[in-house]
């Protein structure tokens, strides 16, 4: 049995006992019987559009799902979990030039078939002329199956209440305009009420996953899945100290999505050197750094600033010269950036990593910067060095 | 618009770091590692390289010579500034409290192995330095100086002016037998008196095979004769390892164990290398220290041998049958300056050329000879 596959149930609250009616449609076709599913979906949208439009008050969803056999108890469960309370199944067939369609109307309230009939096109309906079909029959049958007080709302014109059903992993918050909230349950469904027509914003949490936040524009009761990316444990940055030397570090959280510690090297073996007489530098020295780092802001915004203190070891790898640097063991970083951009899998980011260096030998470590002029943003005593302007470029990808 | 102001951070960067050069010089770094067992004596600097006639820290080999003060220690607010360039040659500065006064003495050129053809060291006095020109031993290229500096006057230079050799050699007690004699190799040996030091010279008669060695004082007055002879006044012919137009000889004489070293560059018996002899007695009996396999810079107080050749030092024992290797260090950019004695105690004497922000520093360091060998462990 072919079931639409895109489902759009009405809200998961129990509807039993409330006044408002909500109908599920359910639309298959007998096997082989020559519909496209782009074409029973069409065929699925523009029946929905007519009950919505044509029965005031009615809530109506499209199921979600597939079911072995369109048995009115199936489909009774099926109305049940998607929170309606009739549910009406077509099965459209075309033979000989002709257009059928086979509808069951089952009220679930009152546990009653109320209706079960074979309605009849003489011509088979062409891919354009589906979506402007007129199914007044099939709405006249499930008005005709509705008491009047059933169907909240009816012939009062402008904004309804509808409800959006979120679909997401069980336990996520979901919080939308307005500060109102709702969490899924262990059935993965949460339900949230606005006026229709309207666009809405959802933002979602949930532990162990990035933040996620959706846009939607409702004229009905709608169902939305919202696919959620597992954080990553893992991260790996490229980048580039002072704009010339290339580094990589390796990040693991230790509290996802916020605290981490983070091991790399950077490598001084080739640099950008921008003079005028150079493009290139060349010196046996690589830092190796370990640090630990904290993000300030969640990670679902477009800036988000962390903090990062270290410590890091310079190596020499050099004839005659092999191990950590005589002059200088290294030191001590600090850095304070910002992602940039909203992708969970990767981003730019931008660090100013001001460095204290230790030195073993007064009075050498400044001669190691050149015999130019003087380099901004470094300042040196007898024991020590410090460059404060000192930044980093790169890109973040979470492993 | 987002795109720009995401691009503005970015452009700040770059216009900030664009030219900070990386914090590493490996040749500092290494000379960082022996540094940290010396003793740091002082700083001479920051200065111009400009006032001193220096190029720049690629082209320059360059040490800075502190005063011995007179007083049996040296004083690193005066001292010479020794440059081997190889494109403008040799020359010799007095700085004092970072100031150059007078004019850099140029030296002349380098040989065409870059080894210096020259021997300078301060003498034991106010501002004086000696100035010894011995590898080449034409009339006219084999000379001393005394140059003075003198702060109050703002002048560097020689009253006597250069001085041949010869003057010394061919008066008594070398002539008899030396009537025409060369300087072939000159040395100066630490001496604990304050006032002075002492020169040891090995020279030959020109255009033969006789040499002979000798002992003339060295303080701020000029050199007088007689000398004294080392080994007697009987010529004896070290040809066979000298070579007959011997220029590149580095000699040393042990006044204690009586034992005569040379380091020959291209010697008849070693061509292509740097070898070494020694001999003894006065009828001397000579052979090679094989296990001595690099140019000589100093014959130490403690009787080692000390070797500065491609800037590694090495410490040789002469006194096994044929020398060997105690320990070797890497000096990198620390440039030896000589065993002096301060306060008494033998002790060697480095420099090193710190060049940043377009000056130039030197700071000096120190060991006691005794410890020397513990560099290399």
């Amino acid at each position: 049995m072919f079931v639409l596959p895109l489902g759009l149930p009405a809200q998961a609250s129990s509807s039993l006992s409330s006044p408002q009616r909500n109908l599920l449609l359910y639309v298959d076709q007998p096997p082989k019987r020559g519909l496209s599913e782009n074409q029973l979906l069409v065929l699925s949208r523009s029946l929905l559009i007519s009950l919505q439009a044509g029965v005031q008050g009615l809530a109506v969803s499209d199921a979600a799902g597939t079911v072995q056999s369109a048995s009115p108890a199936t489909l009774s469960d099926l109305a049940l979990k998607a929170g309606a309370d009739f549910w009406l199944w077509a099965q459209v067939s075309v033979d000989g030039g002709k257009t059928q369609l086979h509808a069951r109307g089952f009220d679930v309230r009152a546990q009653e078939m109320k209706f079960d009939a074979t309605l009849t096109r003489e011509s088979e309906l062409s891919p354009v002329e589906l979506p402007f079909e007129k199914w007044d029959d099939v709405v006249s049958l499930v008005t005709s199956s509705l008491s009047s007080g059933d169907l909240q709302g009816q012939g009062t014109p402008g904004p309804q209440e509808v409800i959006l059903t979120v679909r997401a992993i069980p336990g996520t918050l979901i919080t939308g305009p307005g500060g109102t909230k709702a969490r899924t349950g262990k059935d993965g469904f949460a339900s949230l009420s606005f006026p229709a027509p309207g666009e809405y914003s959802l933002h979602a949490t949930l532990s162990g996953y990035y933040p996620l936040t959706r846009r939607f524009f409702l004229s009905g009761n709608r169902e939305v899945f919202l696919e959620q990316t597992p954080h990553s444990w893992w991260a790996l940055d490229a980048s580039l100290l002072e704009m010339g030397y290339p580094s990589f570090d390796v990040s693991r959280f230790i509290l996802l999505n916020s605290l981490y510690v983070k091991l790399g090297i950077t490598t001084y073996a080739v640099g950008l050197a921008f003079t005028d007489t150079q493009a290139f530098t060349s010196n046996p020295l690589t830092n190796l750094v370990l640090q630990t780092g904290i993000y300030l802001r969640p990670d679902d915004v477009l800036f988000r600033p962390y903090v990062n203190l270290g410590a890091f070891l310079r190596i020499v790898v050099a004839p005659g010269t092999l191990g950590i640097d005589p002059l200088s063991w290294g030191g001590l970083q600090f850095s304070i950036g910002t992602e940039i951009g909203r992708s969970p899998r990767g981003r730019f980011f931008f660090e100013y990593q001001p460095m204290l260096y230790a030195v073993n030998v007064p009075g050498l470590f400044q001669a190691s910067l050149g015999s130019g002029n003087s380099p901004s943003g470094w300042s040196f005593s007898s024991n020590g060095a410090a460059n404060y302007l000192c930044f980093r470029v790169g890109y973040r990808w979470a492993l | 618009m987002k795109r720009i102001l995401r691009l503005i951070p970015l452009s700040l960067a770059l216009f900030l770091v664009a030219c900070s050069p990386p914090p590493f010089n490996l040749a500092i770094s290494q000379s960082a590692r022996i540094i940290k067992n010396l003793t740091y004596l002082g700083q001479a600097g920051p200065m111009d390289p400009n006032s001193i006639n220096l190029g720049n820290q690629v082209s320059e080999d360059v040490v800075f010579i502190p005063e011995k003060d007179g007083m049996g220690g040296i004083t690193i607010q005066s001292g010479f500034v020794y440059s081997m360039d190889p494109m403008s040659g040799q020359q010799v500065s007095f700085v004092s409290n970072n100031v150059r006064y007078g004019s850099p003495m140029p030296l002349g050129p380098l040989s065409s192995d870059q080894f210096p053809s020259f021997m300078v060291q301060s003498v034991k006095s106010t501002h004086n330095v000696i100035v010894f020109q011995y590898f080449d031993p034409t009339p006219q290229n084999n000379q001393y100086m005394i140059a003075t500096g003198d702060p109050n006057a703002g002048t560097f230079n020689s009253p006597g002016g250069w001085i041949v050799l010869t003057n010394f050699i061919n008066v008594a007690p070398f002539n008899p037998p030396i009537t025409n004699g060369r300087g072939i190799g000159v040395s100066i040996y630490p001496d604990p008196n304050p006032a002075l030091d002492r020169s040891y010279w090995l020279f030959r008669q020109s255009g033969t095979n006789n040499y002979l060695e000798g002992e003339f004082d060295v303080s701020q007055n000029p050199i007088t004769p007689p000398g004294i002879p080392l080994r007697g006044i009987a010529p004896y012919d070290i040809s066979s390892f000298v070579g007959n137009l011997a220029k590149r000889v580095l000699y040393y004489f042990n006044p204690v164990t009586a034992r005569s070293y040379v380091s020959v560059w291209n010697s008849p018996a070693s061509p292509g290398v740097w070898s070494n002899w020694v001999w003894i007695d006065a009828v001397p009996t000579n052979g090679q220290l094989t296990g001595v396999d690099h140019r000589i810079d100093a014959l130490l107080t403690s009787g080692e041998l000390f070797s500065t050749e491609g800037n590694i030092g090495r410490v040789f024992d002469p006194t096994t049958p044929t020398g060997s290797l105690e320990a070797t260090f890497p000096l990198s950019d620390l440039r030896f300056i000589g065993e002096v004695y301060i306060s008494g105690t033998a002790t060697m004497l480095f420099s090193e050329a710190l060049w940043y922000n377009r000056q130039v520093s030197f700071n000096v360091y120190s060991i006691p000879t005794s410890q020397l060998k513990t560099l290399g462990q």
